[in-house]
């Protein structure tokens, strides 16, 4: 089997990452269908139970506010954003079994549906906004995780171009290259596995 | 704060000052204060910009006093934009600098003769007025850089720009900030083209030789403070969201939730808008001005430090941070993914003295009819140069989004009661949409926006998944807040309030700190239904009627993506929301 392709860089500063910016937009992550939110982040992905609870105050499926991550499936394919408690009336709306849920309970999750899949494998896209892309992203970097192609060259073009300096290593398909070709690596059109060492 | 100053512009031999005790008005502060006046001093049908409306600028309750988070001040008159009664609201220095003069209001009445404009300086000797015609058509960046000059750089000034001297429907109040720019603005419902039909450009204060407003119980406000300061750190949106990343935090989460109005509301989730949100704004921030760039107070005592600078890309300022509401007007209800665009449309706002959220939601209804595409950054920035230019174009643009729609034939205006929508789709999150409906304001964000614990209690018990819950909900909404408008303080304290019982308890304990009163949750309530209740009557009084408490009508007919959802709430529940 081929092996997919990897970039894989040390980085000691993580705000030169802009992990704000990469988590903004969403990365790739590899899970089943038909687990739960919480076995996602929790049992997979090493979240606690506690974060979850506590500072994981919003949270989307496909687009729908969650109030239940243990009762929310993950369907193929999809997309799940999580963000810390929100300002403001809307902020107050959006929260996870927030007293003003009703505000929005035309674009709430519903009574979760089974899945009649077994547990398949699929590519689920994460987004992690503001105090929560601080605080998890440096770790799921660690762990790993996927991007396109050309979404990974987005990020190194806007890392900049003093970036590559400030780079401990990088290492392209297993193979260390020298940090000021990062730019010029041509980048393959489907996923590739992006990890980063503090 | 023991006095009211007045000043009647049309005084037979010219404007008049005169300074008065507090009488009917005594106990009053910011929004109770600005809407008791213009319900009792103000004719309902008056013409907003005639000589019968009232500008009323007033410091909150606890304003000039050590208490965290009291720097608002509210303007109050009737709106020359909804036709209804006012209150906008701002940060910035000159809450504070008023109340420690002693000025409980400022109450701007009558209209001149002609067209000289004048300036006002206020201080601890008292207050004069003189014309300048050097300041005429000055936008308020030069115009502040020219009362420096001459008065200083401590003073605090309260000014228009052109847009309020050209009386347009959209022009703001600007307030200078700590670093005395004008960048805080009384935005909503063209207050400052009523400041510009009392013919007066700019208001000066020095407060030299002013103090600090003492509490009637020093232990216990003292006491009160430190908790509240407390509480208002340990909570994450107060301690850590919001000086982190601003209010523009709310872009990816209002975008991811569909409800993000995209292209003048056609859509609620726009592609562009991971470029365009608080995280991205601050890391640009901080890494052009350095970090710490992305926290900043805009005015003393504020704890919290939502706002930030805005540099460019050679490390000039801009202008502050952009709020959520201007990225979203000028950014993606516009189709427009720059951040460099939208702080350089914030900045000529602020020049020009106009209410971003109208401008922005004006120039997508320009976009709709033709004017430009979606998405030109530079065709916004010269639409919005017709404004301060005052071309005809630019009078239609500055009088709102209702006004350029009727001109140019856009039937798919978001209005209510003529003031644009902000940053919310009322189809996705209908108990906003409720609040817009029902708010004396207009569609007003802001409105229903803070929440206790204790006070959702009151009037009944809420059933959270029952449709009715969204009509009382927004009531006790819409009361808790005109009751903290009243105080000066900042309504971004609700998410810690609501949260945390003992930092609500402590918000109580700092008003009967420093009033001496013994309020209990259920007054600050009564005193929300009351400021209500007046400004209802005042709008009826002045026409409005059921009917203006709705939404337009495309909302329920237009499905919006990715949900699909159209705004279905009923007019007999919207009816019901001030039945109390």
């Amino acid at each position: 089997m081929t092996a997919k392709p990897s970039l894989v860089i040390t980085a000691p500063e993580s705000q030169q990452l802009f992990i704000s910016a990469l988590f903004g937009t969403g990365v790739g992550i590899e899970t089943q269908v038909g687990i739960s939110l919480s076995a996602l982040l929790c049992d997979q992905l090493g979240v606690s139970r506690d974060y979850l609870d506590q500072r994981i105050q919003t949270i989307f499926l496909n687009g729908r506010t969650v109030d239940h991550p243990d009762r929310a499936l993950i369907e193929k394919d999809a997309t799940v954003a999580l963000s810390a408690a929100m300002p403001g009336l809307v902020g107050a709306t959006l929260r996870k079994e927030g007293l003003l849920a009703v505000f929005r309970k035309d674009i709430s999750q519903t009574d979760e549906k089974q899945t009649n899949c077994s547990r398949n494998d699929t590519m689920i896209t994460l987004k992690l906004f503001n105090l929560v892309a601080k605080e998890l992203g440096p770790s799921l970097l660690e762990r790993g995780v996927w991007l396109k192609g050309s979404q990974l060259a987005r990020h190194i073009e806007r890392m900049g171009e003093n970036a590559p300096a400030a780079l401990g290593s990088v290492a392209w398909n297993g193979r260390p290259i020298p940090a000021d070709q990062l730019r010029a690596i041509q980048w393959p059109a489907g996923w590739v596995n992006f990890v980063v060492h503090a | 704060m023991d006095k009211i100053l007045r000043i009647n512009m049309s005084a037979a031999s010219g404007p008049e000052i005169k300074t008065e005790p507090l009488g009917p008005y005594s106990g009053l502060g910011g929004r109770a204060m600005t809407s008791t006046v213009v319900a009792k001093e103000v004719p309902p049908t008056c013409h907003p910009l005639g000589t019968e409306n009232k500008l009323v600028i007033a410091p909150g309750l606890l304003s000039g006093s050590a208490a965290a988070m009291s720097g608002r001040i509210s303007v109050g008159c009737k709106s020359p934009l909804t036709g209804g009664i006012k209150e906008a609201n701002s940060g910035g220095q000159p809450s504070q600098m008023l109340a420690r003069l002693g000025y409980a209001a400022l109450i701007l009445e009558g209209a001149p003769k002609d067209d000289t404009l004048y300036k006002v300086v206020i201080n601890k000797d008292g207050a004069t007025i003189a014309p300048d015609s050097s300041l005429k058509m000055l936008g308020n960046y030069d115009l502040v850089e020219k009362i420096k000059g001459e008065y200083g750089e401590k003073v605090g000034c309260i000014s228009i720009g052109q847009a309020g001297e050209m009386k347009l429907g959209a022009a703001s109040i600007a307030f200078t900030d700590m670093e005395q720019r004008p960048t805080r603005h009384a935005g909503r419902g063209g207050v400052g083209a009523v400041m510009g039909s009392k013919g007066i450009k700019v208001i000066v204060i020095d407060e030299a030789g002013s103090s600090m407003r003492q509490p009637q119980n020093p232990e216990k406000f003292k006491a009160a403070n430190k908790e509240f300061v407390a509480g208002l750190r340990k909570h994450p949106v107060t301690g850590q969201g919001l000086p982190a990343y601003g209010t523009n935090v709310l872009t990816n989460v209002v975008n991811e939730a569909g409800a993000y109005p995209t292209h003048n509301f056609k859509e609620g989730q726009f592609a562009g808008a991971a470029n365009i949100s608080g995280e991205t704004q601050a890391e640009l921030e901080n890494s052009r001005g350095g970090e710490g760039s992305a926290t900043h107070g805009c005015h003393r005592g504020c704890v919290i430090r939502c706002s930030g600078t805005f540099f460019d890309k050679n490390g000039r300022f801009v202008s502050k941070q952009p709020e959520y509401e201007t990225v979203w007007a000028h950014g993606g209800n516009c189709g427009i993914d720059d951040l460099d665009t939208i702080a350089k449309l914030d900045r000529m706002d602020d020049d020009y003295g106009l209410d971003t959220i109208e401008m922005g939601a004006t120039i997508a209804v320009a976009m709709e009819a033709g004017l430009a595409n979606f998405g030109d950054a530079e065709a916004a920035i010269r639409l919005l140069e017709e404004v301060g230019k005052g071309t005809p174009l630019g009078r239609i643009l500055g009088s709102g989004a209702a006004v350029t729609g009727k001109v140019f034939g856009v039937e798919r205006v978001p209005v209510v009661k003529g003031q644009s929508m902000p940053a919310y789709d009322p189809r996705a999150v209908k108990g906003m949409g409720v609040t817009y409906a029902t708010t004396t304001m207009g569609a007003d964000h802001t409105a229903g926006y803070a929440v206790t614990a204790n006070l959702l209690g009151v009037g009944g018990t809420v059933d959270p998944l029952s449709p009715k819950g969204q009509i009382e909900l927004s009531r006790n909404l819409q009361v808790a807040t005109a009751a903290i408008d009243a105080t000066g303080m900042c309504l971004f304290i609700a998410f810690a309030i609501l949260d945390q019982p003992e930092t609500f308890q402590s918000l109580i304990d700092l008003i009967n700190g420093f009033t001496g009163l013994s309020l209990t949750a259920d007054d600050v309530s009564d005193l929300g239904k009351t400021i209500l209740t007046q400004e209802r009557a005042f709008n009826a009084a002045a026409g409005f009627t059921k009917a203006h408490d709705r939404l337009p009508t495309y909302l329920m007919k237009e499905a919006l993506p990715p949900h699909n959802v159209t705004f279905d709430v009923s007019d007999e529940e919207l009816d019901e929301v001030f039945n109390f």
